[in-house]
């Protein structure tokens, strides 16, 4: 990031005021107890049916629109200080460019559960840690480059599985799930872990005991097994897969390779799972926009990424970041102590983003062509902490829907969601049901 | 759908049961039966499709007078309501939603290349015989293929390229299989991709393997004097008049001498049925006579398969008793002898005369069936020959000079009851890995084609799109197998499948996966297999109006009722060579290995023939 950007970025940043303590509580009980009731990084099947049901998400928004409304800027200090939330594109940036210096990602609930099942991922590093395994994924998951090296076998790992896929007459997320847990096994496996269902499960159940807000232990057996196959794995990578390009990336002895491999498995499996099938959801619920897609077919172009990035941007599986300070600094006219916790509410940023027209909309065009950064968009993050995978995301993404679209048709039968209209604030991805009918 | 109270019931209890045990590891041989009962009826809730496009027009024409009381050559009008219904042509459906039917292409089609599949899976390094078992239960089971289901030869022009290794030493690089013939003019099955193929053979269990599929063929094959068929003064078969060294018969592709015994044997039983319902009727034609020795006829080949054939290969008291109860009902043949039936159960009085009813679809045979049938590995490569009378052996061959237009040149050398008892005493191969019969994989068919039939047997799913082994017993809601030690107990096949899928135990294809797994007690053939086998054994005979309504003495005649319900397998071998009996003395199914006539096994008296019989029969349950 250059100077000139972050001058700019500061001179952008608007006030922080304080709120109220009622304010304060009101925001913890409907913005951040839901977030982690939830599952911070994996959606709980029953929390989600019950948080949609009652609409948390749309309290959540009530009472953060009730405090912008109120003090307006970019965001409001918390329970005396102790907690900042920012909804302002300007101190937004201000922190997201300067995570893992000033506003470090490895603090608070997620950093704790995260730290149980993978303590050295780049995602709760800081300092030099962060900075060599920063580069490390860059490079294994070509975030800077066009095209991922090996996407062409990407591609056919996609094209495979779901030629394999068999479905009908209906469509579960179960089996959804199934088609991302064998992508995801062969792109960064290789093909002959295919069957290896003990390795991702292993995750769910760390990634799900990480997440128990009381009463995350020690290393279990299960975090030692993980390892240890990845390990094993690691030891002999198969041509083609994210494995084999790890011995030319840059790595040091603080790198812990295989402390990167897991966030690579439950952002591919998990998270660009259900942004997909939410995204495929929003297609068949709108048949001018699906008619539009399918003239992209078989490929899948910019307007398909388009409805993906909508998709995720509308409902948020990370539903706020967190930063804490490293020193006591300003933000805003206002002090912020070292420690205190930075959010931001995706779930808020992404539906009531002032100055942006219809943001409880699909307009996937919003992402075509070459637009802005708008960093209160944050479904795949900004500014130094952006997301490394995000480009191997949207092409992995984009080609399932392709494939999905060119073999189907796919009617959505639950839940009905408003073609071209207002999307509702929550979207159980467990519950979406399609009746398919092959092509 | 509406499911019967009981059927559920079955079904939640045993469902959670079999997540644990599966039902042949139940401990009474009556929970055994009870599961296998909830197990079919959920199958026939869930495993029963129409072609989605199949026209449901109401019936325009009257059913012709004969149709009441006989069977039609091309199989309609079996169902009065819905003439069509499994007749020659029609359609072969599925055992699973036609909407997640999805045929391979390349290169999922030859992933692996179903070649390497048969030489490095297949390929036969030593002979391994299904000890309880005759060599006619193997002859039997492509007899009643060729009764139920043939997709043609396919065309020459049409052909897939199946990748082979440089070192292979099949002739042609790649090697060409013939496209399966698609029926012309419609997908059928409503979705864009899956292909209907049609049956050259009637769907019905109604002998067109004797009788053929159309009244030309069946002009060629009748004497038209007392109903009776046609055969030599010597008592065998003519030749067939187009093809040189086979037999003329309603099917006759891929015979051999084996085929050619049954085919003797039924033909002779048709005639004998014949001069039985002209001593009764002196009055009736040879129409009325040919019809009805056929409807006889026919029936006693479903039966025998019933209550002989499977028992035999399936050999578990709980199947012994669940294939009577198909066929008599639960209270047994004695019981519905002295009472007739009692109401329309078929549980208490067996399907046979029940009432016809077709369940969620109407009756075709299914790809899932067909898949199932593919059981080459019972076929040996080394064939010994006995004489009948002294056990003499005379001589050794290779299947391939007991095939094609070698087979009546073959035959000459020996009387029948020669070739029939060496069926008899010889056991076949068992069905598993590493068993495929040698001659099979280098088979070159009466037209010329060469073809490795292990290839075409994996292949043939991949193509009609009969899911791979996983996939298929998920629809069959059976428990997936996770790693290639769950598929298969032994160590080394385990790795060996490994290699070749590399390690992806989801593409195992379901030959390789029906060959590999642990067989049940008793069992010839796989459990996978046999989801399909009870769903449709028990099908084709309730959908059947002449095995159900109109299986009735005012049909059949009493005396063509009871030939069907007491003549047994060895009843038709002594009936036509009585000069077998030593060997069947005391047997209680004729599919187990027979007696040996030679030195060391003479001297025993009848009592201990049947001992001996007996002996056999338990040695087959606990094998």
């Amino acid at each position: 990031m250059s100077t000139a950007t972050e001058a700019r970025s500061e001179a952008a940043v608007g006030r922080l005021h304080d709120a109220s303590l009622g304010e304060s509580l009101k925001f913890v009980a409907t913005g951040l107890l839901p977030s982690l009731a939830r599952g911070l990084f994996k959606p709980r099947r029953g929390a989600m049916k019950r948080l949609t049901a009652l609409d948390m998400d749309t309290r959540a928004i009530r009472a953060l629109s009730e405090i912008r409304d109120k003090h307006g800027g970019d965001g409001a200090r918390l329970l005396g200080g102790r907690l900042a939330v920012l909804w302002g594109a300007g101190a937004i940036r201000e922190v997201l460019d300067n995570s893992a210096t000033d506003y470090a990602s490895d603090g608070g609930a997620k950093a704790k559960g995260m730290c149980h099942f993978q303590p050295d991922a780049l995602t709760v590093s800081r300092g030099a840690d962060w900075r060599d395994r920063r580069a490390f994924n860059e490079s294994v998951l070509a975030y800077s480059e066009r095209v991922h090296p090996l996407a062409d076998r990407f591609l056919s790992v996609v094209e495979d599985e779901v030629a394999r896929l068999r479905i009908g007459p209906v469509l579960e997320w179960d089996a959804f799930e199934g088609l991302w847990d064998h992508i995801t096994l062969r792109v960064v496996f290789g093909d002959h872990a295919r069957g290896d269902q003990e390795l991702t499960g292993l995750l769910a159940k760390l990634m799900n005991q990480g997440q128990r807000l009381v009463g995350v232990g020690e290393p279990t057996d299960d975090y030692y097994e993980l390892y240890g196959k990845i390990e094993r794995y690691l030891a002999d990578p198969q041509e083609g897969s994210l494995l084999s390009l790890v011995r030319e990336a840059p790595q040091s002895d603080r790198t812990r390779v295989a402390h990167q491999v897991p966030h690579w498995m439950f952002a591919m499996r998990d998270t660009l799972g259900a942004n997909a099938y939410r995204a495929l959801a929003v297609i068949a619920a709108d048949p001018s926009l699906c008619a539009r897609v399918r003239e992209e077919l078989p490929e899948g172009g910019e307007l398909l990424e388009g409805v993906l990035h909508e998709a995720m941007r509308l409902w948020p599986t990370t539903p706020l970041l967190a930063r804490e300070t490293t020193r006591d600094l300003e933000l805003g006219g206002a002090r912020l102590a070292e420690g205190t916790q930075v959010m931001m509410l995706n779930v808020f940023n992404h539906r009531r983003p002032e100055g942006i027209d219809d943001a409880d909309r699909v307009v996937p065009e919003r992402w075509m062509g070459d637009n802005p950064t708008e960093y209160r968009f944050n479904h795949l993050s900004n500014g130094t902490q952006d997301c490394p995978g995000g480009p191997l995301v949207l092409l992995l993404g984009r080609a399932v829907l392709a494939r999905m679209l060119s073999e189907w048709s796919f009617k959505l039968v639950e839940p009905s969601l408003p073609a071209g209209g207002d999307q509702p604030t929550m979207l159980d991805f467990f519950a979406i049901r399609f009746e398919v009918e092959p092509r | 759908m509406s499911r019967s109270p009981v059927a559920r019931a079955l079904e939640t209890a045993f469902a959670r049961i079999n997540k644990k045990r599966q039902w042949y590891e139940m401990p009474t041989v009556s929970l055994k039966a009870l599961n296998l009962l909830s197990l079919r009826l959920d199958l026939r809730d869930k495993n029963l499709f129409d072609s989605p496009n199949r026209e449901q027009k109401p019936r325009t024409e009257d059913p012709p007078p004969e149709a009441l009381r006989a069977r039609r050559p091309d199989g309609r009008w079996n169902d009065l309501e819905d003439p069509d219904m499994g007749s020659v042509g029609r359609e072969f459906t599925h055992n699973i939603d036609p909407k997640r039917i999805k045929p391979e292409k390349p290169p999922r089609l030859h992933t692996p290349s179903a070649r390497k599949v048969s030489l490095e899976l297949m390929t036969r390094d030593t002979f391994k015989p299904a000890t309880t078992l005759n060599a006619l239960a193997a002859a039997w089971i492509q007899f009643e293929n060729h009764n139920w289901f043939f997709h043609g030869r396919g065309k020459p022009e049409e052909v897939m390229d199946v990748p082979i290794e440089d070192s292979d030493d099949w002739p042609e690089h790649p090697m060409h299989v013939r496209r399966s013939v698609a029926i012309p003019g419609g997908n059928g099955n409503g979705n864009g991709r899956a292909v209907d193929y049609g049956n050259t053979e009637t769907h019905w269990w109604d002998g067109s393997q004797l009788y053929g599929t159309s009244v030309e063929q069946q002009k060629q094959l009748r004497t038209f004097e007392d109903g009776k068929l046609k055969i030599g003064a010597n008592g065998r078969l003519l030749e067939d008049p187009d093809e040189a060294g086979i037999d003329m018969a309603g099917f006759n592709e891929n015979w051999w001498f084996g085929l050619s015994c049954l085919h003797t044997l039924f033909t002779k039983e048709h005639n004998a049925i014949c001069d039985r319902l002209r001593r009764e009727n002196p009055r009736w034609d040879d129409q009325r006579l040919f019809d009805t020795a056929w409807l006889i006829n026919s029936a006693l080949m479903a039966k025998i398969h019933t209550v002989e054939w499977t028992p035999g290969i399936v050999n578990t008291p709980a199947l012994w008793f669940a294939m009577n109860v198909n066929w008599s009902g639960g209270l047994g043949q004695h019981i519905k002898d002295r009472f007739g039936r009692l109401g329309d159960s078929e549980i208490l009085s067996g399907i046979m005369g029940s009432p016809q009813e077709h369940g969620e679809a109407g009756f075709q045979l299914t790809e899932e069936f067909v898949s199932v049938y593919r059981m080459h590995p019972l076929i040996r490569d080394d064939w010994e020959f006995f004489r009948h009378d002294s056990g003499e052996r005379v001589e050794e061959r290779f299947f391939d000079d007991l095939q094609g237009s070698n087979t009546r040149g073959f035959m000459q050398n020996y009387e029948i009851p020669d070739l029939i008892y060496t069926l008899g005493v010889l056991n076949p191969g068992q069905i598993t890995l590493h068993n495929y019969p040698r001659a099979l994989q280098h088979h070159r068919r009466i037209d010329g084609e060469l073809m490795d039939l292990a290839t075409l047997d994996v292949l043939r799913d991949r193509e009609r799109g009969v899911p791979r082994y996983n996939d298929f017993r998920e629809e069959m809601r059976m428990p997936r197998v996770r790693s290639f030690d769950e598929l298969t107990d032994n160590k080394q096949w385990a790795e060996q499948i490994r290699r070749v899928y590399d390690n992806d135990i989801d593409s195992v294809d379901l030959q390789v996966g029906m060959y590999a797994e642990p067989l049940p007690p008793g069992f010839g053939f796989s459990d996978t297999a046999f989801r399909v086998f009870i769903l449709m054994a028990s099908r084709r005979l309730k959908s059947d109006r002449f095995f159900t309504t109109d299986f009735t003495p005012e049909v059949y005649t009493q005396a063509g009722i009871d030939w069907v319900n007491h003549t047994k397998m060895k009843d038709v071998i002594i009936r036509h060579y009585p000069e077998l009996e030593p060997s069947l003395e005391g047997m209680p199914n004729a599919f187990l290995p027979w007696h040996r006539v030679d030195a060391a096994h003479d001297g025993k008296g009848p009592m201990g023939k049947r001992f001996e019989g007996m002996k056999k029969a338990l040695e087959a349950i606990n094998a």
